[in-house]
């Protein structure tokens, strides 16, 4: 599922978006702006995977605004100007809207937008499934989701799994770290790695992971709190 | 044999001398006075022209034609009640700018019509953020005017007047008392990025050479431009 929102600053245009995305069952749309910049805001607290985007707005053009959008978004631009087109596609837009257009034609924009997050999202489920991890002579693929936690002993390293023996290799804790996804793991110890999602819980700076008490180092603990918000 | 006397240099020396300097002074002013009329021309065809330039702006401006375009078509889309009304308008938009804007002058009551509809599709496609008021009041009966004199001052207001971030509130009056005719258009300031079509004064400027060609010594133009609100006054003498 693809999830969207419009903006536009003319709300019968926000209304055409509406009815033919509610045609389309792959694409889901969350909320319509005619302001952009509540528009913004929202994406900055909730981001989404594609921008309906108005290019010709009082308070911002649609190009300005997909510029200042950190997150990585597909857009397709709408407008009823055409001299903009070029700039568009220079911003690698999926599409570009000419108001106003048919639901054909809408929806040959959002296949394409469709293609392009399967396409993309296949590629960083597959990368980010399994890690590759230098122990005894050999390359051991370990499959990420069986990390219960990763313990640093001196010069080596230990990753404790899931109904497995541990494997203990020789790495910095930094350099497995970057291997990690980064969103779902974080350091909260000199010594320690955990995956976020494993947390059983949290007392007094002491994280249970499977059973297994983990320290929370005093260093990390700013971090530790500022993602895993209670 | 008598020896013809040389004839004395004086006369025919100063006569000629005077002669050729004349001759260049009217050659001097000759140029002058041709330089003089084709400056004047000019400027007069420029005049004509940015008066012409005007007119052709005053037409629908291919934004408001779109985007207006696509509200029609977001009713439709809903099946809304008001789409048969607002294609009337438009199309009525239309035919007064193909079948009646290249006329010197035509009856008040249609430049009216216009500038109503024109109101109502911008309504339509703003919404209800916009507060607007528009209000006619006189007879407008037998009286006529240069076409498109007056839809600037309004468009102006909605280029300075609308942003869907802030309150947007826009008045326009005209009053028709006797042959006089005063156009008031006030709005509310909002913030509107510059951009090469917003350029402020520019369709303004254009309209006031066609005020001045069309209304000469017949019009009033008072302007109020500070940082809360936009504010025109046009007194026309009608004929």
């Amino acid at each position: 599922m693809i999830k969207a929102i419009a903006i536009d600053d003319e709300p019968p245009a926000l209304n055409v978006i509406e009815s033919f995305c509610a045609k389309v069952d792959f694409l889901q749309l969350e909320k319509t702006f005619n302001k952009p910049n509540e528009a913004l805001r929202h994406i900055e607290k909730f981001p989404v995977d594609l921008l309906f985007l108005d290019i010709n707005m009082p308070s911002i053009t649609g190009i300005d605004l997909y510029k200042s959008v950190e997150q990585n978004m597909m857009v397709i631009f709408t407008t009823a100007y055409s001299e903009f087109a070029v700039e568009g596609f220079n911003l690698q837009a999926i599409d570009y809207l000419l108001k106003p257009f048919t639901f054909e034609r809408f929806l040959q924009a959002v296949n394409k937008a469709n293609e392009f997050y399967s396409h993309t999202h296949q590629q960083s489920t597959a990368e980010e499934q399994f890690v590759y991890i230098r122990a005894d002579y050999s390359l051991i693929k370990i499959r990420i989701a069986d990390i219960l936690f990763v313990e640093g002993l001196d010069d080596y390293l230990k990753i404790h799994l899931q109904n497995q023996k541990p494997v203990v290799a020789r790495l910095t804790m930094k350099a497995m770290l970057e291997k990690l996804p980064a969103k779902k793991f974080a350091r909260v110890h000199r010594s320690f790695i955990i995956p976020l999602q494993r947390i059983e819980s949290v007392r007094n700076k002491i994280l249970i992971i499977a059973g297994e008490e983990i320290p929370i180092g005093s260093s990390y603990e700013k971090s530790f709190f500022e993602i895993f918000k209670v | 044999m008598s020896m013809v006397p040389p004839r004395p240099p004086g006369d025919n020396f100063i006569l000629h001398k005077i002669g050729s300097n004349l001759f260049l002074f009217m050659i001097v002013l000759f140029f002058s006075l041709m330089l003089r009329i084709s400056t004047q021309w000019k400027k007069t065809e420029e005049e004509k022209l940015s008066a012409e330039l005007s007119y052709l702006k005053a037409q629908i401006n291919p934004h408001f034609l779109f985007n207006t375009l696509n509200s029609i078509y977001s009713l439709a889309i809903q099946k809304s009640d008001d789409t048969a009304a607002a294609v009337v308008k438009l199309s009525g938009m239309m035919r007064y700018v193909i079948s009646e804007a290249h006329k010197d002058f035509v009856p008040l009551e249609k430049e009216i019509i216009y500038l109503r509809s024109y109101i109502e599709l911008q309504q339509i496609r703003f919404g209800n953020s916009i507060v607007l008021s528009f209000s006619v009041t006189g007879n407008t009966e037998g009286k006529s005017i240069a076409p498109l004199v007056l839809i600037p001052f309004i468009e102006n207001a909605f280029k300075h007047g609308v942003n869907a971030e802030e309150d947007s509130n826009i008045q326009v009056t005209i009053s028709i008392i006797g042959q006089e005719l005063v156009l008031s258009v006030i709005n509310k300031r909002v913030f509107v990025r510059p951009s090469e079509e917003n350029k402020s004064g520019l369709g303004i400027d254009n309209t006031r050479n066609r005020l001045r060609l069309l209304y000469p010594l017949r019009h009033k133009l008072s302007i109020i431009d500070n940082s809360d609100y936009f504010s025109v006054v046009l007194e026309l003498t009608l004929k």
